[in-house]
């Protein structure tokens, strides 16, 4: 096993810290937070410098490189902002679909512009009956003359309102459960297209969440993406690349919360003593630091599987549901060093914290994340 | 007996602590190489403390162009092979020292802090890592010529040696030399905005202001002290505060009676430009910060804590 | 135009000294994370604007052994269009005299009409090389720049002097400028650039393939000890809760009659 980055993936690791301290501002983003906007400017800026869809072929505006080095800039966004850092982690979220299922000519009309930072795009899989099972889908696609109609209500879907593109996914034969599902890509000018607002969320408030009604939305034939009642499998081997970037997301969080915790424990004094003296904060940094490391490590293990063509949904599961877990606890334990300060908004670490809890649940949550490990397990693998 | 040279740069108010490095190696033949268009101040100024005057007397020089002082003086010392060549670290000696260095091939030693002879040695000691650390070097004193520049500030001016009455030597500027930079205009960028220079009271804010926003905190400190805010160069260099406010020496030279830094590591640039003998308070988070070297009382603690407190027990003394 | 970069990787010193280790009687730099040093960072920018603004060719080229290729690559995904990595003087690899002969090499080979070097390194903080360099290719040089432009037949360039003041001036090519924080903001290194240049190879050159013959009779500084500077010899450090701290600085202050009540 090779623990070491190779130079070309520390120069991107480099090339991402030096653009997020650059680029992401404390005050502006709490003003974003505080205005629930997007960071548009950051995310053009972004994208003109190649980091969303680097893992996207350089044909189709990315740098061709893999999950891995995704990886990497996510958790160097994430680490300096977890807002900022998570929007635009999600500004290409489900275009993997687009990459993995397309034919040329979509990859070339969805991929592009989101590498170029033209457009956003989303994903819509999930229903307000159906969450995290997702066997059978009320959302349908039946087929119409012009190609397919598609009815149904999609919910809490992330860059609602403001995505280009949304990949459905529908069923296409309401009888054959999981086997009748397919997926689509339907512009989002498309009429009958009605995005609402969910309310108000715990965190992530830069990016929207809503739901989305599609009234009888008529698409071309062309927008079937990947194969007719495949959809299913689709989506599942689309969130065994996607739930890495989700884990490092949450390595980022977690260190982004660990870093403004330590410079605040050596800055701070009670009783004539920094606080870094004391041995209970030293063993909770001890502790935090331990987290991030081992959720870092499967989090770079699952990216590299998945990079070398031997994805482990096993190894992918562990790695979300782990790293999770400790940039929960890690941004948890960085509030309670900070005490009253941490609780305020000023100081960043509570909002680490709720944008950390996010990652616990989209994309699978942890449960659904123990499930695969354990089916896994019990099949002896 | 060894001969010293020193290269006296025509704007720089340091010029005669060289004499304090030269002091370190008595007894020694000093020389002073001096430029301009007329020399008759400095002429004036050097003959009590040199033995010989080189004088370079040429238009050219009415602005300190040190391409073609380098051109003009370097013959001079391949003929007069000094012992040491030393000239101020300021902006122009940054310039001129490596330069001479080049075009003679003598050996550079940049930004002296302190000499000594030691175990038959010539040792110099110079400042890395921003201050962080003191490197030494030996000097092949006798060996060959070295060309050294000093910081200012580093030596001082001897207060008595015996009085010399040098000898002028006005220089020939050959022909051959044709000029190379053409100067167009004295740009003086601090010249607009607020004046500190001769403020009382100063809380100078560095880096460990991150963005624009924070500047906040000390500007509500330097009100309830009734103070100018004064800056380090990075600040001004971000575009966050008006280069007026930038001590240093390449910026500001000012005289308060009170400088409180925030967040200011204490550089050589910056400290460069406080003149007087001001009361320092220095607020840092690293103890081992350069700046606690110069202040009168030092802080150490997060200045985000420390200076809002500070404003407050201000305001509460109602001044 | 031709536009030639020098540059040095140092330590990156981040905040702190950890790099940075008593060892016996001696302080040692103990590090093995290199950057690009800051000033050299202006220096490339400044040559990929200048080239990108009036045609030409920029090149880098760094002193050292294969670990330089960092900062080489660096400066090529910032846009410039070539790197030399140029073997270094197995007498002494830090040498300023011994550096700017090398340099001299590449120079002379290369034929640049502007050489730019950061204004000094920020581990040495020597600010030797540039000048020297000029020194023995006998061109003009400028240090501490603040602007650097073309007008098509001269440069002009602005820079720092005395007191805080600058002067324009206007130089023909050849010349050697050192960069000055302020001169630009470098760009970002960007995904694309970096997969740009990754499998670029940096050519090295070794004093052969430079045409030079070695430096003779050059007497060297000898290179003693580092240590550290004693510290907070002057401040009195209060002490006590940062309430207490406050306290007692209004009360130094009030005796230094800043405070009238
Ligand atoms: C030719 C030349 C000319 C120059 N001229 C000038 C000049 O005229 N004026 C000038 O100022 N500089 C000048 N410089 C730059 C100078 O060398 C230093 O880089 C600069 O002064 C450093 O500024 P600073 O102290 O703000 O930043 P830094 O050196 O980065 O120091 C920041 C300090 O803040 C402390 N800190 C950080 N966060 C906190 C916190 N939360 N609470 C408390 N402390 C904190 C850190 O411990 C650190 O000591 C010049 C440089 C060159 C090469």
């Amino acid at each position: 096993m090779d623990f070491e980055l190779n130079k070309e993936q520390k120069e991107i690791q480099k090339a991402a810290r030096d653009f997020a301290r650059g680029e992401f501002d404390k005050e502006l983003a709490l003003q974003l937070e505080e205005q629930h906007r997007y960071p548009t400017e950051i995310w053009k800026k972004a994208c003109k410098e190649g980091f969303i869809g680097m893992h996207f072929p350089i044909r189709f505006g990315g740098s061709d490189y893999g999950c891995f080095e995704n990886a990497l800039v996510v958790e160097e966004f994430c680490r300096q902002d977890s807002g900022i850092g998570a929007a635009l982690m999600t500004a290409h979220f489900a275009t993997e679909n687009v990459l993995f299922f397309g034919i040329d000519e979509q990859k070339e009309r969805y991929l592009i512009p989101v590498a170029e930072g033209d457009s956003l795009s989303a994903g819509a899989f999930t229903e307000p009956e159906h969450g995290s099972d997702i066997t059978c889908m009320s959302t349908v696609a039946e087929l119409h003359p012009k190609g397919w109609m598609i009815h149904g209500v999609k919910t809490f879907i992330t860059n609602a309102g403001m995505a280009d593109y949304y990949v459905v996914l529908c069923q296409t034969d309401p009888n054959a459960g999981h086997k009748g599902q397919s997926m689509f890509i339907v512009d989002s000018t498309c009429p009958g297209i009605q995005v609402s607002d969910v309310g108000a969320k715990m965190g992530l408030h830069m990016v929207t969440t809503g739901e989305v009604h599609f009234k009888n939305v008529v698409v071309p034939k062309e927008a079937l993406l990947g194969k007719e009642g495949r959809g299913f499998y689709q989506v599942l081997q689309f969130f065994d690349h996607s739930r890495i970037e989700v884990a490092a997301q949450a390595v980022g969080t977690a260190q982004g919360a660990f870093d403004r915790a330590l410079r605040y424990v050596q800055g701070r004094e009670q009783f004539s003593k920094k606080i870094a003296q004391f041995q209970v904060t030293q063993h909770k940094l001890a502790e935090m630091a331990t987290k991030i490391e081992l959720a870092r490590l499967i989090t770079y293990k699952a990216a590299k599987l998945a990079d070398a063509g031997k994805v482990d949904p096993k190894i992918t599961a562990m790695a979300k549901f782990s790293a999770a877990r400790a940039a929960v606890e890690v941004a948890s334990e960085s509030i309670q060093l900070l005490g009253g300060y941490g609780y305020m908004t000023e100081f960043e670490v509570e909002r680490f914290y709720r944008d950390a809890r996010i990652t616990e649940i989209y994309e699978g949550t942890s449960e659904i994340q123990k499930n695969v490990i354990a089916g896994s397990v019990l099949k002896g693998n | 007996m060894k001969k010293v040279l020193i290269v006296a740069q025509p704007e720089d108010s340091c010029s005669m602590e060289l004499l304090g490095v030269a002091e370190v190696f008595q007894p020694c033949l000093i020389q002073v190489a001096i430029f301009g268009d007329d020399l008759k101040l400095s002429k004036e100024k050097w003959t009590p403390w040199a033995d010989r005057i080189l004088g370079f007397e040429h238009p050219q020089l009415q602005w300190f162009d040190t391409d073609f002082a380098a051109r003009v003086l370097a013959p001079v010392l391949l003929e007069e092979m000094p012992d040491l060549i030393l000239t101020s670290r300021t902006n122009p000696g940054l310039e001129l020292l490596p330069v001479l260095s080049g075009i003679t091939g003598f050996p550079a030693f940049s930004d002296c802090l302190r000499v000594r002879f030691e175990d038959g040695d010539w040792i110099a000691d110079k400042a890395e890592f921003e201050g962080k650390v003191i490197h030494s070097f030996r000097l092949p004193v006798g060996e060959v010529p070295i060309c050294m520049s000093v910081r200012p500030g580093s030596f001082q001016t001897p207060a008595a040696i015996q009085k010399k009455a040098a000898d002028y030597q006005l220089m020939s500027v050959p022909d051959h030399c044709p000029p190379r930079r053409e100067f167009l205009e004295l740009l003086d960028s601090s010249a607009e905005g607020v004046d500190i220079r001769k403020s009382k009271r100063l809380v100078a804010v560095g880096r460990g202001i991150e963005d624009q926003e924070q500047l906040e905190v000390a500007e509500s400190l330097a009100k309830a002290l009734n103070a100018e805010l004064a800056s380090t160069r990075p600040l001004v260099d971000q575009g966050w505060l008006e280069k007026s406010r930038q001590v240093g020496t390449s910026g500001v030279t000012v005289n308060p009676d009170l400088y409180l830094t925030v967040g200011v590591s204490g550089s050589f640039q910056h400290m460069g430009g406080i003149q007087g003998k001001p009361f320092i308070v220095a607020i840092n988070r690293d103890p081992k910060a350069p700046v606690f070297n110069y202040a009168n009382v030092g802080m150490v603690g997060d200045l985000f804590e420390l200076v809002p407190l500070l404003e407050q027990e201000i305001l509460k003394l109602g001044e | 135009m031709k536009v030639m970069v020098c540059l040095k990787q140092v330590p990156d010193a981040g905040e702190g000294e950890a790099f940075l280790q008593q060892v016996g009687e001696e302080v040692q730099v103990a590090c093995d994370d290199w950057v690009l040093n800051e000033w050299d960072g202006f220096a490339v920018e400044a040559a990929v604007h200048l080239i990108e603004e009036h045609g030409g060719e920029s090149m880098a080229v760094s002193i050292g052994d294969e670990a330089v290729e960092g900062v080489l690559r660096r400066a090529l995904a910032m846009g410039v269009d070539q790197a030399w990595r140029l073997q270094p003087d197995s007498n002494s690899a830090d040498d300023s005299m011994r550096l700017a002969h090398s340099l001299m090499g590449a120079a002379l080979t290369w034929k640049p009409d502007l050489i730019i070097c950061g204004a000094m390194a920020s581990d040495s903080g020597n600010g030797l090389v540039p000048g020297i360099l000029a020194g023995k290719l006998q061109w003009p040089f400028v240090a501490l720049a603040t602007g650097l432009k073309w007008d098509g037949k001269s440069f002009l360039v602005r820079h720092e002097i005395h007191q805080g003041m600058e002067s324009l001036e206007k130089i023909g090519a050849p010349l050697v400028v050192s960069a000055q924080s302020g001169l630009n903001q470098p760009r970002y290194v960007s995904i694309r650039g970096i997969r740009r240049v990754a499998k670029r190879e940096i050519p090295m050159k070794n004093m052969a393939d430079l045409s030079l013959s070695p430096l003779q009779n050059h007497v060297e500084l000898v290179d003693l000890k580092r240590r550290f500077p004693p510290s907070g010899a002057h401040a009195e450090i209060l002490q006590g809760s940062p309430q207490e701290q406050i306290s007692q600085v209004i009360q130094r202050m009030r005796e230094q009659g800043v405070f009238t009540s």
